[in-house]
């Protein structure tokens, strides 16, 4: 079992999680598109804290699981590699409709209601500068994710074991 | 007496925690010494060490002071990384809360520890595919092959787990209460899976357990109070053959492992 194909049924499962952050990337990047470059900065710290918190959420309730695959031989970098590439998927998810529904709503006011309605020097976006916001908001998010990556990989494997499962919890 | 030959030997092991000022010991100078197709049974009340001594074995934590040597190799000149080769070479973990990947099916979680190793050809895949159904089969879980964690209770959890650790022919298998939420029929059928291991590939077993029907088949039973390790004969029936136990005649089918 490849790390890719783990972060994909992982993010596919569609924990309230995992849907919870992808809303949030996707809202952040559709005012990315529309906003102008003095609001581009807080939308992309947004961006950051989102994915930064959903992995070191996801590493912390998943501590066990976790802890298994490392007792069974999985090796700290590829760890990391699947906790990155699950936030490449969540990010992913959300960026691409977010920036979709921003281009469109840009779009819209462009033909539909005029540039007026539009900040100063913005318009809707060229299919490269789709492109490019896209590769931002992806660059911004896994360098986030990578702190909890390494922090859960590092973590000891017997006591993310020891760790209760849910219905033992209570 | 230590033998380099026993597939695993633990001498003057000691474990201990800090809380704080506090120190918690949790193994005292333990020495052991398991051979290949042996079955060890380690019993003891609850926080007295089991899974430490377990964790220890199964290099998941190193030991505070003491000699363990795994399959001839001694673990305290390795790294980290060595040491997880070895551990993933040589042994197969039944953990006590089954820990199964909720995302995977009861197969792709028997499999798992092969798919970690190394990627596979489409015939190793197959292959892998074709050993985990088996071993399922072998657990009484062929028709639950498709099934994820959630679906199965916990029972069944605990013999996917027990499909887990065996997928990979380990030459010991680390056993924490690798029976505890299993019935009648269903503890049958793992112990056999267990006893042929031992009997084709030479497997040992070392498990936790308070489980007096699986004391029976065990080779030794040894008992683990306040980290403290030693010989325990009290509670086997005095007729029963011990070291004869573990290759006691069985109903079962012949399956390569």
């Amino acid at each position: 079992m490849t790390p890719a194909r783990l972060a994909l049924r992982t993010v596919r499962r569609g924990r309230p999680r995992v849907r919870a952050a992808m809303l949030a990337v996707a809202g952040a990047a559709c005012m990315l598109e529309l906003g102008t470059g003095e609001m581009r900065l807080p939308v992309l710290s947004l961006v950051a804290c989102v994915s930064a918190a959903a992995t070191a959420l996801q590493t912390l309730s998943r501590r066990r699981e976790l802890a298994t695959l490392r007792a069974l031989g999985m090796s700290g970098p590829s760890l990391v590699l699947m906790l990155e590439l699950e936030a490449l998927w969540i990010t992913c998810g959300g960026a691409l409709p977010g920036l979709g529904i921003g281009a469109a709503a840009a779009w819209s006011a462009q033909h539909i209601a005029g540039m007026s309605c539009l900040p100063p020097g913005q318009g809707a976006a060229t299919l490269s500068g789709l492109g490019l916001l896209l590769a931002l908001v992806i660059g911004v998010a896994l360098l986030a994710s990578l702190v909890p990556a390494i922090r859960a990989a590092r973590r000891d494997v017997a006591p993310g074991l020891a760790v209760l499962p849910p219905h033992q919890e209570a | 007496m230590q033998t380099e030959a026993a597939l695993l030997s633990l001498s003057g092991i000691h474990k201990h925690y800090r809380h704080g000022e506090s120190s918690v010991h949790a193994l005292c100078d333990i020495g052991l010494q398991v051979d290949a197709g042996e079955m060890v049974a380690v019993c003891g009340p609850s926080g007295h060490g089991k899974t430490t001594l377990l964790n220890v074995i199964g290099l998941l934590e190193p030991a505070c002071a003491g000699r363990l040597v795994l399959d001839g190799v001694d673990v305290a000149g390795l790294d980290e990384s060595a040491r997880v080769a070895l551990r993933v070479r040589t042994i197969g973990p039944v953990f006590q809360c089954f820990t199964l990947i909720p995302v995977m099916t009861a197969r792709d979680n028997v499999m798992l520890p092969l798919l970690l190793r190394r990627r596979l050809t489409r015939p190793e895949r197959s292959d892998a595919q074709a050993l985990a159904t088996e071993l399922l089969a072998r657990v009484g879980l062929a028709s639950h092959i498709h099934h994820r964690p959630a679906r199965l209770d916990p029972g069944q959890c605990q013999r996917v787990a027990i499909a887990r650790a065996l997928v990979t022919r380990p030459r010991l298998v680390l056993a924490d209460e690798p029976t505890s939420r299993l019935d009648g029929s269903a503890l049958r059928m793992v112990l056999e899976l267990f006893t042929a291991c031992q009997r084709e590939q030479g497997t040992a077993f070392v498990i936790t357990t308070r489980d007096q029907r699986q004391l029976v088949r065990a080779s030794r039973t040894l008992q683990l109070n306040e980290g403290r390790l030693g010989p325990r004969q009290a509670d086997l029936p005095r007729h029963f053959p011990r070291h004869a136990a573990a290759h006691a005649p069985l109903h079962t089918t012949r399956v390569a492992v």
